[in-house]
């Protein structure tokens, strides 16, 4: 909300929009070009001044006691430019806050694909990071049930996109689907780690995923794999330099009927130590179980998630649990309104921009928004 | 008039409209080209939710009374149930929406041009082009 910041990749992407909609419009019938769009509106507040809730590392400030309208608000827009003959090139552009919590502007996806048969897609360019059962939409907040996804899972994985390539292959046989997915690719963010800004290159992520769905049910696979080189300074003149190996490993069930949504996720992290280090960085288990049923318009949510957090480099091992309760109100065709209360452990590691790992009190993140697509 | 006639009359027509309010929020069915093998109502869900990619789901605009009826009879969904399951599928590459024609016409001729391409209209508007590989009562 405060600033629009526009750089010139940004620009670049835009006019790489610009020029694809012109091209799109000279085409006639031999191309088609869909643009369409999705946002969130919404605001966040805590119980606490002293604990601020962020949806992850990368989010550096939070919201706390007052009422924060930038935190869960964003806008998305995705052009489609559809050549014919199996060619198409995605751009997704998504404004929202960041790191320092300038609202900005980003390119989630930017890829060429070449859908070689009905089953199989390659593409190329910069692709989502398909670590959980919902990065595909995790920014698509009319899409889900619930205002916002678990942070239990969803704040333990900053990166969100490669630039690098990603086979797809999808094959339905009557009521069951398979699919299987590789994605190959570099990429970066900024983390907030005990109140230091690091920025972050993966030097290569690998990400493998299967899901194999079965009318209203879907059950999915990910393993993530990423070479992160890490400067750990130990002193102030003394510094421990390697590459982070780290392996995030996720699986996760969804039940959806059309009346009752059951769903779940299971996450595990490890990593390598560092030379002459007695710890990792990154340790920890966690999943979330949720469940809503829908009565006409009205959807209400119950979701439990829990962090089992080991003993690392950053913090002590902890054993974490919170509970949230969502609605979601779909006001017209395009609108849902939704509300959501979180109730978490200020010393909880995945909720807080700095949590109190010797407090014993809880803490209630409320929040309002309304989620649209267009 | 003779008050009884005027009765049984009266009655008759609120039957008679009934039974043709019923049939038109009732009888949609689901086309195919003149080729086309009969279809189950799951194998229809799965190609209206994205699931399945082995046909190409044309739509009625979101206006339609027919659409609506469609979607909660193959789909047990409301549209902004539907919205959303596309949402999710457009929005991560996975699948494109259906393509939105303007009336049953022009759904019969894209059934009719494509083997591949499913549709679905009032029975009223059924004729010889197309064939019905599956009725949602």
């Amino acid at each position: 909300m405060r600033r629009l910041k526009i750089t010139t990749r940004h620009a670049a992407t835009a006019m790489a929009l610009a020029l694809g909609m012109a091209a799109a419009a000279e085409a006639g019938d031999g191309m088609t070009t869909s643009i369409s769009g999705y946002g969130t509106v919404g605001g966040t507040f805590t119980s606490d001044s002293k604990f601020a809730y962020h949806h992850g590392v990368d989010e550096f400030t939070g919201a706390s006691t007052t009422l924060d309208v930038g935190l869960e608000s964003r806008l998305g827009v995705q052009a489609v430019f559809d050549f014919g003959s199996g060619f198409s090139v995605t751009a997704q552009e998504l404004a929202k806050e960041r790191a320092d919590k300038s609202f900005d502007l980003g390119t989630e996806w930017l890829y060429a694909q070449y859908q070689a048969t009905s089953d199989l897609k390659l593409r190329l360019g910069r692709v989502v990071l398909p670590a959980f059962l919902l990065s595909d939409s995790r920014n698509v907040g009319y899409a889900a049930t619930w205002f916002r996804a678990p942070n239990e899972l969803y704040a333990l994985e900053p990166f969100q996109n490669l630039d690098g390539g990603q086979v797809v292959w999808h094959h339905g046989v009557g009521p069951v689907a398979v699919g299987l997915q590789m994605s190959y690719g570099t990429t970066r963010q900024n983390f907030l780690v005990n109140g230091l800004s690091l920025p972050s290159n993966a030097n290569y992520g690998l990400n493998e995923s299967a899901t194999i769905e079965y009318g209203d049910f879907l059950v999915r696979a990910a393993q993530t794999k990423l070479v992160v080189p890490t400067t750990i300074p130990l002193s102030a003149t003394y510094a421990i330099s390697y590459d982070v190996v780290d392996k995030f490993t996720t699986v996760g069930v969804q039940y959806d009927d059309g009346k009752t949504i059951a769903m779940g996720e299971w996450a595990k992290r490890t990593q390598n130590t560092g030379p002459g280090l007695p710890l990792a960085l990154g340790k920890s288990t966690s999943w979330y179980m949720a469940g809503g049923r829908r009565f006409g318009k009205l959807t209400p949510m119950v979701i439990y998630g829990k962090v089992d957090q080991g003993l690392t480099l950053l913090g002590p091992s902890g054993n974490f649990g919170a509970w949230s309760g969502s609605l979601r109100y779909d006001l017209v065709r395009n609108v849902a309104l939704k509300a959501q209360l979180s109730r978490a452990q200020a010393a909880d590691s995945v909720y807080w921009v700095a949590n109190d790992p010797t407090s014993t009190k809880y803490v209630n993140v409320y929040s309002v928004g309304a989620d649209f697509v267009f | 008039m003779n008050k009884k006639f005027s009765a049984v009359h009266s009655l008759s027509l609120i039957a008679a409209l009934a039974i043709a309010a019923q049939a038109h929020a009732g009888e949609v069915v689901v086309v195919m080209g003149a080729g086309g093998a009969t279809l189950t109502k799951d194998q229809v869900a799965g190609v209206y939710l994205g699931r399945s990619n082995d046909f190409k789901p044309v739509d009625l605009p979101e206006s339609s009374p027919v659409r609506e009826a469609f979607y909660k009879k193959a789909t047990d969904r409301d549209p902004s149930q539907i919205k959303a399951v596309w949402s999710r599928l457009a929005f991560s590459g996975q699948a494109t929406p259906p393509k939105e024609l303007a009336d049953a016409a022009a759904v019969k001729k894209a059934v009719a041009a494509d083997p591949k391409t499913v549709g679905y209209i009032d029975k009223a508007d059924v004729d010889a082009s197309v064939k019905v590989v599956l009725s949602l009562n």
